[in-house]
């Protein structure tokens, strides 16, 4: 730890700390619009200047390292007067509309211009850029909100990874664009809507949120992304019971900030017409009961669709099936009885729903979707680390040195992790990618093995033989926690790189390499961030159905 | 090649040289084949062959004579009395003069304007300089490693290999040498930082994007004597512990490149460069990188961008570049002027260079000497000279009979020095005081029928047009700076935009991200300070009120 | 890039047929395996190309970065960084006028303006025949001649607006409309 002092205040942080984030992590709010805790310093906005005792100039505090006994004054007559200038001159290539703009309330340089005093420029009002897109049904991109801090740029190369846009052209008529400026949905993008996360103006606004109030007038609404198992956090902005638009919060543990489409913008069921929003029962069935219609409000869709039911009430509903299961158990026994549970809802649903089986019907015949691509996982981690479940927490990932991802189209499947994973190859990771397909991540992989399908396994064993041929095992480890080592180790005998290569196309010197990789936790580049606890790095296996659901050792 | 082989190779080229008669020596570099001495090569080839004594005569061609203005040159040397320069030639004169030189005769009187007419060598343009980092350039042959081999060639990395890296950093240090691209940070401190930087991997890059408007030293060197700045580079990498080096150069300096590229290959084929050099454990490797236009490359952080194929945007600095430079390793970068400067300091030993200049700025500089002057052209001279002797005596002073208003250092990224501080010594500090840079050598000379406000708002259109965009007083703070000059220069301007003029330049200076911006407000503020009543002569106030008195 | 195939993007076989039959890929090919294919030649690919085909089409930068593995927006943003790059052909002859300092304060911009009057033809542009690209320069390094005009690739000193407008006449082989 060193200890430095940001304004009168001593303050404790580890070496390699910048000056923005000792500060920040102590209370003291240093004006900025191009930092974000998740991406590389920049240094574009200027705003963040700090003045250093002993230094002649204000520097920028995003990018400034602490030094022990480092004195910084982050408020000061000087760097008032600088800021203001600064955000005079943002704001003469800024329309300073508040009144009638979506992000009043939520925008950055607005704040900034409130703190500092900034009704209007003192220049002449002059734009470099007027554009106005909507060229795709998620976001509208706006440029003469823009003040080119290149967030968005930043976050979709560095956290993303898809690179679908650049600053391009130079100067004051830089502007942020897809390759010559084709439509997003013909670009890299991939619509997770990060972009618009970090945008600090209106320059990148949801298309939902498009007039539809000012910020304070919306609530906020947080809960879990139901659509993966990565389970995100989602702050959804709602208004009257409305969702408006859904963004991400720092403090969501799986994601932080960051989101995929499905989770950024697929919610418009929860407040579509045709959703089913109360129960219904069978015409037939209705008739043969003597149920009546509830005056339900049915969707313009619902009501052909739905022409074979009867909305009903709750009670009625409930009754009806409690009777018919009760009948059921009464005639054929409580075996006669089964039920399936879905991942699609929460885990107190699914512990009641089996309670629901166990205790009041009095069967075992309770069964989950996750059967289908869990339970190889289940038993096979269990058997192996004592737990069916992920081994670590989702944040591991960016520090990892090594990745070995296979039988996952992570990009596409839980695109949120391939996030993390992006993240850790951008800051040095080596990524080992064994796939048959090219995948998104073959981009982004230092080591790709083609392996031909169904073959990935003798990948795998001759992995596991290089490993143990060349004494890059860990002895101790195995010696001291693991049963029937030996019987393992004489089962991938038989399986060189060379009988790898013949049965999988992979060449056996890309194996060696692989193995060597993952074993030693070899990075691309840079220092790993365990150097100084272990002389190896730290790697993971990631893998999702491609491998779960494999059913065949051919 | 060993050591030792390196003399015999120089004796080969000399007994060759001095085996003839003569040697024509015409210079190719792009100015003056630009002014024609490609019909002077012609003509001098074909007089060669016509005449019975051509055989014993030597033809070649060189760098930079100098004087530019006066091109195409031809200097003839001989073995037994000194050299004759011929100016203005053109393909005719080659044969006249070929003719003269080959009967032994003194030049033929010819009329004072006309072409070929011999160029007194000890007119002050020339006597007034000292040529170390040209010392080569106008004598040999570019493209020839044998004729600079011949010259004292990589002697220089001789004696630096049989040296230990650390005293050859403490060499350059003790030289007081100084940063030739403009900042003038102490070169010796920088090869010790990387030196001592932590990191296997170390790279070397020789800055040749010389950007600036006015300025062609860089370009000059390169091709004129690219060996020195190659030679020069690999001392500094044995010196700073890398193993590769990048040239890089304007893609605008075509010939500049292709003479690297041939100077690259020829001394990697002589064992000068590549593995094992001179047969010892240093090994290094050179490549070149292209410019591809763009102003701000020239600033280290943009250029390192540039060679790892980004836009060229700069970063902030720390880390400094020593620390992490080209992907993520110590990174030496100095511009090329300065390597060319180091094998004349290994030779003849930090206290001959220590004992030229002043007490800060030491050794020589070199200026493109330009604008309305009656000689110009490319100028070596010792640091602490004054501006009125470069003027008047290398300049020849102002020309078709005007009077000097200022001289414009630095570019775009300096100022404009007005007639009463003609006196001033040229070195880093002094010009400092004066509000202009030392630069990378630009030295524009204007007469009196320059305006001032249109000289800042032609300097701040090319920041505009060269500002990378990442921050936001460079970016906009220019074009607003533009804005008002273009008011002020069309008369519409009032005192009020004066005022703000000020602050804004102060805000740029003080808020931007990199040099490019810092210093862009500098030809506006200089002027201001010289030149202010020519602002005040503008406003719209003022010419309304000189109406006013003269209806 | 093949990242998220869809209608859009083009594969790397795409892009390449789109050039096949052109010789002067050959010229960018060659780099690309001079460099190894490393991302970081890209400014080096990016100039031999412009040298190639005088200027980058959307298919050459395409091609470019699928050899390289540079994704397509950072390709398309170095390009628009660097004025050395156009995209458009450039006109059958090029006269390019310097502005450096030592040119401007010898009158270049007058240069400049003749001719930009006489062809018709805003600086940086290319005349509408397709006859005269009129490019200006920072600075050709030639101060000692200045002002300085490069007409198709030969360097003129000490130019003046009258023997600009001769040689690009002779250049183009037409006299300028503005002067019929």
């Amino acid at each position: 730890m060193i200890t430095l002092t940001i304004d009168g205040q001593p303050i404790s942080v580890t070496p390699g700390t910048t000056a923005m984030d000792a500060a920040l992590a102590n209370g003291i709010d240093i004006p900025r619009l191009c930092h974000h805790p998740d991406l590389k310093p920049s240094g574009g906005c200027r705003l963040c200047l700090v003045e250093v005792d002993g230094r002649p100039n204000p520097i920028p505090s995003c990018g400034l390292a602490c030094e022990p006994g480092m004195v910084i004054r982050s408020q000061s007559d000087q760097l008032t007067a600088l800021r203001r200038d600064t955000i005079d001159l943002f704001v003469s290539d800024h329309p300073l509309d508040c009144v009638t703009c979506d992000k009043a309330g939520a925008c950055a340089l607005q704040k900034y211009a409130y703190d500092y005093g900034i009704t209007e420029t003192s220049h002449d009002f002059k734009l470099g850029r007027t554009l106005y897109q909507n060229d795709n049904p998620f976001f509208i991109r706006d440029h003469q909100y823009c003040i080119l801090c290149a967030k968005c740029v930043r976050v979709c190369d560095e956290v993303i990874g898809a690179h679908a846009i650049e600053i391009v052209d130079r100067g004051f008529g830089s502007h942020v664009a897809t390759p010559f400026d084709v439509p997003m949905a013909d670009s890299n993008c991939v619509f997770c809507g990060s972009c618009v996360q970090v945008c600090p103006t209106a320059a990148l606004l949801p298309v939902s949120r498009l007039k539809q109030g000012r910020e304070w007038e919306l609530e906020h609404k947080k809960t879990i992304c139901g659509y993966c198992g990565v389970g995100c956090g989602i702050d959804y902005r709602t208004k009257g019971n409305h969702i408006v638009y859904a963004q991400g919060y720092p403090e969501a543990p799986a994601n932080g900030e960051f989101m995929c489409v499905k989770g950024r913008s697929g919610w418009d069921f929860a407040q579509h017409p045709d959703r089913l929003t109360h129960p219904l029962v069978r015409k037939d069935l209705a008739r043969e009961l003597g149920l009546s219609a509830e005056a339900w409000t049915l969707g313009p869709t619902q009501r052909a669709a739905l022409a074979d039911f009867v909305p009903v009430a709750w009670e009625t509903a409930l009754d009806l099936v409690a009777a018919k299961l009760a009948a059921a158990v009464k005639a054929a026994g409580p075996d006669a009885v089964a039920g399936l549970a879905s991942a699609r809802c929460v885990n107190e649903d699914n512990y009641l729903f089996q309670k629901l089986m166990r205790a009041a019907i009095g069967t075992n015949n309770i069964d989950h979707c996750a059967r289908l691509c869990h339970a190889s996982s289940v038993s096979g981690l269990g058997m192996a680390f004592g737990g069916g479940a992920m081994t670590n927490p989702i944040r591991d990932i960016r520090d990892a040195d090594c990745l070995f991802v296979t039988g996952s189209n992570t990009t596409e499947s839980h695109p949120v992790i391939s996030y993390e994973m992006v993240r850790a190859v951008k800051s040095g990771a080596s990524l080992i990618v064994v796939d048959p397909r090219q995948i998104p991540l073959t981009e982004h992989a230092t080591l790709w093995l083609q392996t031909r399908p169904g073959t990935d396994h003798f990948v795998f064993l001759a992995i596991a033989h290089v490993i143990l041929r060349e004494g890059w095992a860990d002895r101790d480890f195995i010696a001291g926690r693991t049963e029937g080592f030996d019987e393992f180790a004489a089962s991938v005998a038989p399986y060189t790189p060379e009988v790898a290569a013949l049965a999988s196309g992979v060449p056996a010197d890309k194996i060696v390499l692989a193995a060597r990789m993952y074993a030693l936790g070899e990075r691309a580049r840079g220092a790993s961030k365990y150097a100084a606890e272990s002389e190896r790095g730290h790697s993971g296996i990631f893998w999702a159905m491609g491998i779960t659901q494999r059913s065949e050792w051919d | 090649m060993k050591p030792e082989e390196l003399p015999i190779l120089a004796d080969k080229e000399k007994a060759l040289q001095a085996s003839k008669t003569c040697r024509l020596l015409y210079c190719s570099s792009t100015a003056c084949v630009a002014s024609g001495s490609g019909a002077v090569k012609d003509g001098l080839t074909r007089a060669l062959k016509d005449n019975p004594a051509g055989k014993a005569a030597a033809l070649a061609q060189t760098g930079c004579m100098g004087l530019c203005s006066h091109g195409p040159m031809v200097r003839v040397e001989h073995a037994d009395r000194p050299s004759t320069l011929y100016e203005y030639v053109n393909g005719e004169a080659a044969a006249r003069i070929v003719a003269d030189e080959l009967a032994g005769q003194a030049p033929a009187a010819i009329a004072p304007e006309s072409a070929g007419r011999v160029l007194p060598q000890d007119i002050p343009f020339f006597t007034r300089q000292t040529k170390v980092v040209l010392a080569r350039a106008g004598v040999i042959d570019p493209e020839r490693i044998e004729d600079y081999i011949a010259h004292d060639g990589y002697t220089a990395l001789t004696r630096a290999l049989g040296m230990t890296p650390e005293q050859v950093c403490d060499e350059i240090q003790r030289s007081g040498l100084r940063g030739r691209g403009g900042a003038g940070y102490p070169t010796g401190l920088k090869w010790q930082h990387v030196r001592s930087a932590a990191g296997d991997k170390k790279y070397v890059v020789a800055n040749g994007d010389e950007g600036d408007p006015g300025a062609y030293m860089d370009r000059t060197l390169m091709e004129a004597d690219p060996h020195s700045v190659l030679e020069g580079m690999i001392i500094a990498a044995y010196a700073v512990g890398a193993q590769q080096g990048f040239f890089y150069v304007r893609a605008e300096y075509p010939l500049a490149v292709k003479r690297l590229e041939r100077a690259i290959r020829m001394a990697t084929r002589q064992g000068l460069l590549g593995k094992n050099i001179l047969g010892s454990e240093f090994s290094f490797a050179v490549d070149i990188r292209i410019g591809a236009g763009a102003f701000v490359c020239g600033e280290e952080t943009a250029l390192m961008a540039s060679i790892e194929g980004q836009r060229g945007l700069p970063r902030m600095r720390p880390p400094y570049p020593a620390q992490s430079g080209l992907w993520g390793c110590p990174t030496l970068i100095n511009n090329v002027e300065t390597l060319g400067a180091i094998t004349a300091i290994v030779n003849k030993g930090a206290d001959w260079f220590h004992g030229i200049g002043t007490e800060k700025s030491k050794g020589t500089k070199i200026f493109a000497l330009t604008g309305k002057l009656n000689n110009t052209g490319l100028i070596e001279v010792p640091m602490g000279i004054t501006l009125r002797e470069i003027v008047y005596d290398i300049g020849g002073g102002v020309a078709a009979g005007r009077s000097f208003k200022a001289a414009q250092t630095g570019g775009p990224s300096g100022g404009c020095i007005p007639a009463e501080h003609l006196d001033t010594p040229v070195d880093y500090e002094s010009l400092k005081a004066l509000g202009s840079i030392m630069g990378s050598g630009g030295l524009v000379v204007m007469d009196d029928t320059s305006s001032m406000p249109a000289v800042a708002k032609f300097f701040m259109e090319f920041c505009v047009d060269e500002s990378c965009g990442k921050c936001v007083p460079c970016r906009v703070g220019t074009v607003q700076i533009q804005g008002i000059l273009q008011k002020v220069v069309d008369g519409k301007a009032v005192q009020a935009d004066i005022d703000r003029l000020e602050r804004l330049c102060v805000t740029v200076q003080r808020t931007s991200l990199c040099g490019l911006g810092q210093s862009a407000p500098n030809p506006v503020i200089s002027t201001l300070r010289y030149f202010r009543d020519e602002y005040e002569q503008m406003l719209g106030a003022a010419a309304s009120a000189r109406a006013e008195v003269s209806a | 890039m093949l990242i998220h195939s869809r209608a859009g993007a083009v594969s790397a076989q795409q892009a390449k047929a789109a050039l096949a039959a052109d010789p002067r890929l050959k010229l960018v090919e060659r780099a690309i395996k001079k460099f190894d294919a490393r991302g970081d030649a890209l400014l080096e690919v990016l100039s031999t190309a412009q040298e190639a085909f005088g200027y980058l089409s959307q298919d050459l930068m395409r091609y470019i970065s699928l050899a390289l593995h540079v994704p397509l927006a950072r390709v398309y943003g170095v390009a628009t960084f660097y004025h050395l790059f156009t995209f458009k052909p450039a006109g059958e002859h090029t006269c390019i006028v310097c502005l450096g300092t030592a040119c401007y304060v010898k009158g270049a911009a007058d240069i400049v303006s003749t001719l930009e009057g006489a062809y018709r033809v805003k600086a940086g542009q290319t005349t509408a025949d397709g006859k005269l690209s009129l490019l200006v320069a920072r600075c050709l390094g030639s101060c000692g001649l200045a002002p300085v005009a490069v007409m198709d690739g030969g360097v003129v000193g000490k130019e003046t607006p009258g023997d600009a407008i001769g040689r690009v006449a002779t250049l183009i082989g037409a006299i300028p409309e503005a002067q019929r």
